[in-house]
């Protein structure tokens, strides 16, 4: 009878070793290849099989950020997440407390319409932007992206704002309003309690305008070009330059782990707000 | 002292679900006036219009003779207490007291003797510089009452404000409440829907059911004469026994008739008193007398369950069919099964239209008895 029990409950705890494990291959190895890659030689990367121990050098990174010039799309990558999510935040938070708060007619439908700028492909609003952006002359610059990137990125920083605002008594409001306070002051004293949300949803901003590729090539070129767009400049007629870009895909995730080590305890809060819960 | 006070057939819908059917209200100025009412009723939509949060569909409001109805809040000179508290978060009990005084522009020097003046009144003098996250319920709500009044605002709005402290709190925190509004003497609307709170607090006390205010005087009158069936109902601490009756006329004089009972009609109000008209006869299980000896005549009762209900306890009887309860002492030793005889206290009966619900008159003795037996 024992052995059964014990033989039951290896088989229950059994299954989820080797799912666990392949799940685990799935989302590491290819990072694990990305970093190996960017320290490797051309030889040792295009070696078949795979070579396991290799001499690890730095060429790759002198060679994209010293001789190709590719720190200038670092820079753009991050003046472009950090300014978008600024403007998402600034133009949304006013929204997303007034959605909160104040009662309209067709509320429902106005969030609706909102979040569905976030339903059309990118291609289906890249290339009217392309051409709209062509006649204003704001094609190829930082700023041209920021608002791109900053429309897209508004509806999910409204909706997730408008979420952390809800759960804020109505009664402080109504306090703050009688008090003498506008609407703005009153937001602007909720803002307080709403700050692991607005850490959270503005990361979530920067990360979106940090990894969005399809945008930045339509919109950008050699000026404004983000990191993600450099890497497409890395397949040549002559070949693909894996170990740039696989140094420029490190270089590109090494901000994003940073941020999300920094915010990770504003996230668990968020997340403990019930706005995120599942 | 505060302005008056005047809500004029003030309605309001929430989509399809009609609110408020045209409430009106009077309250003189530095008064206390309780509004109670079941919940949903609409008394806290009441106050957040008139505080100027909620717009009325129609009607008018006027504090001071002005009419204020489209006036912002601010412009409204009132303060608000709610149930939840509702301070402003993350923040000193200094800064909550503060808050409402910069928001009005005061002198700096001046936002600063206000608020010691006040934290020394209400006893948190102590508790300036914690944040209020980290204050018990009762000083949660002592610093939203002070921050309500600290800029001595005309109109005090308080929204159930002690609900949610224990029992024995709730009652020093009125007792605040009355010594504040003595010394700053705001025309005060305390919301709540116990009665007995309402009742205390209030020097009138105004009821709303069904949309509208139904009856407003002082507690007493209210208590004990009802002008409504519900109202009697809503205002009674132990259970209202309703028995089903007739109206009649006795050699002349107004009358009721229950089973082969007939009482006298002490008439009350301008409803409908045609004879053959069915009424209602409430009675509180407070005013049903119970002895256990064979002293006054009365009716002779069987007790059929016999439950303590607080201070008292609430016995049930059978009689002629129906059933009676009472609300007697302990010491009358009564259980299940035993026989009493049993009276009802003189005009504490009310009588009322079965179908408006309106009051037609007091009950009053039995016919055909001596000095109406059975009508103590």
């Amino acid at each position: 009878m024992r052995i059964r029990n014990l033989l039951l409950r290896a088989w229950r705890v059994g299954w989820r070793v080797p799912v666990g494990c392949a799940l685990v291959f799935v989302c590491v190895v290819p990072y694990v290849w990305l970093w190996a890659s960017a320290f490797k030689y051309r030889v040792d990367m295009l070696a078949s099989p795979p070579v396991l121990l290799f001499r690890p050098h730095l060429g790759n990174f002198v060679e994209v950020f010293w001789e190709r010039r590719f720190d200038s799309n670092l820079t753009n990558s991050l003046i472009v997440a950090l300014c978008s999510a600024a403007l998402a935040a600034v133009v949304g938070l006013p929204a997303a407390y007034g959605l909160s708060r104040i009662q309209l007619r067709h509320k429902r439908q106005v969030l609706f319409l909102i979040l569905s700028t976030r339903m059309a492909p990118p291609i289906a609003l890249a290339l009217p932007l392309y051409v709209i952006y062509r006649e204003f002359g704001c094609l190829d610059t930082r700023a041209g992206l920021v608002l791109a990137h900053a429309a897209f990125s508004v509806s999910l920083f409204i909706w997730l704002m408008k979420g952390f605002f809800d759960g804020i008594p109505r009664s402080i409001d109504d306090v703050a309003l009688t008090d003498g306070f506008s609407h703005l002051r009153t937001m602007l004293l909720l803002l307080r309690s709403v700050v692991p949300g607005l850490v959270v949803s503005c990361l979530f901003c920067a990360l979106f305008s940090w990894n969005e590729f399809l945008l930045a090539m339509v919109l950008t070129g050699r000026e404004a070009g983000t990191l993600p767009v450099s890497i497409l400049g890395l397949v040549t007629p002559r070949g693909t330059y894996w170990g740039q870009v696989a140094a420029i895909a490190l270089v590109a995730t090494v901000p994003v782990v940073l941020l999300a080590a920094i915010a990770r305890g504003y996230l668990v809060r968020a997340m403990t707000s019930g706005v995120l819960k599942a | 002292m505060g302005p008056d006070l005047e809500l004029r057939g003030i309605t309001k819908s929430f989509d399809a679900t009609c609110v408020l059917k045209g409430a009106d209200l009077n309250i003189v100025g530095g008064e206390i006036t309780s509004l109670v009412g079941p919940s949903g009723c609409g008394k806290s939509t009441i106050l957040r219009i008139i505080a100027g949060l909620e717009t009325a569909d129609s009607g008018d409001i006027l504090i001071a003779g002005q009419d204020c109805t489209s006036s912002s809040p601010a412009a409204r000179n009132v303060g608000m207490a709610f149930q939840d508290n509702a301070l402003y978060p993350h923040r000193s009990v200094r800064r909550n007291l503060e808050l409402p005084l910069r928001a009005r522009k005061y002198a700096r020097e001046k936002i600063g003797a206000m608020v010691t003046d006040m934290a020394e009144l209400l006893k948190i003098d102590q508790l300036l510089d914690r944040s209020v996250d980290h204050l018990s319920g009762g000083e949660r709500q002592r610093v939203s009452l002070g921050r309500a009044l600290i800029r001595q605002p005309g109109l005090l709005l308080l929204d159930e404000p002690f609900s949610s402290v224990d029992a024995h709190l709730r009652r020093q925190l009125r007792h605040l409440v009355c010594e504040l509004h003595q010394r700053f003497a705001p025309t005060t609307l305390y919301v709540t829907h116990d009665v007995v709170e309402a009742m205390t607090i209030g020097g009138t006390l105004a009821v709303l059911y069904g949309g509208r205010v139904q009856q407003v005087g002082p507690p007493k009158q209210v208590y004990q004469r009802p002008a409504t069936l519900f109202i009697a109902e809503f205002t009674a601490i132990t259970p209202v026994n309703q028995l089903e009756g007739v109206l009649t006329d006795k050699d002349g004089c107004a009358s009721v008739q229950w089973q082969d009972e007939l009482f006298r009609l002490y008439p009350e109000g301008d409803g409908d008193r045609t004879v053959g008209r069915s009424v209602k006869i409430a009675i509180r299980a407070e005013d049903v007398l119970l002895e256990r000896d064979d002293e006054v005549c009365g009716w002779e009762a069987q007790v059929t369950r016999a439950v303590p209900e607080g201070a008292m306890m609430l016995v049930s009887l059978s009689l002629k069919g129906q059933t009676l309860d009472a609300a007697v002492p302990y010491d009358l030793g009564l259980t299940g099964g035993s026989r009493c005889n049993i009276s009802l206290r003189s005009g504490a009966g009310g009588v009322y239209d079965a179908q408006t619900g309106l009051r037609l008159g007091s009950l009053g003795g039995r016919h055909g008895t001596r000095r109406g037996a059975g009508i103590r």
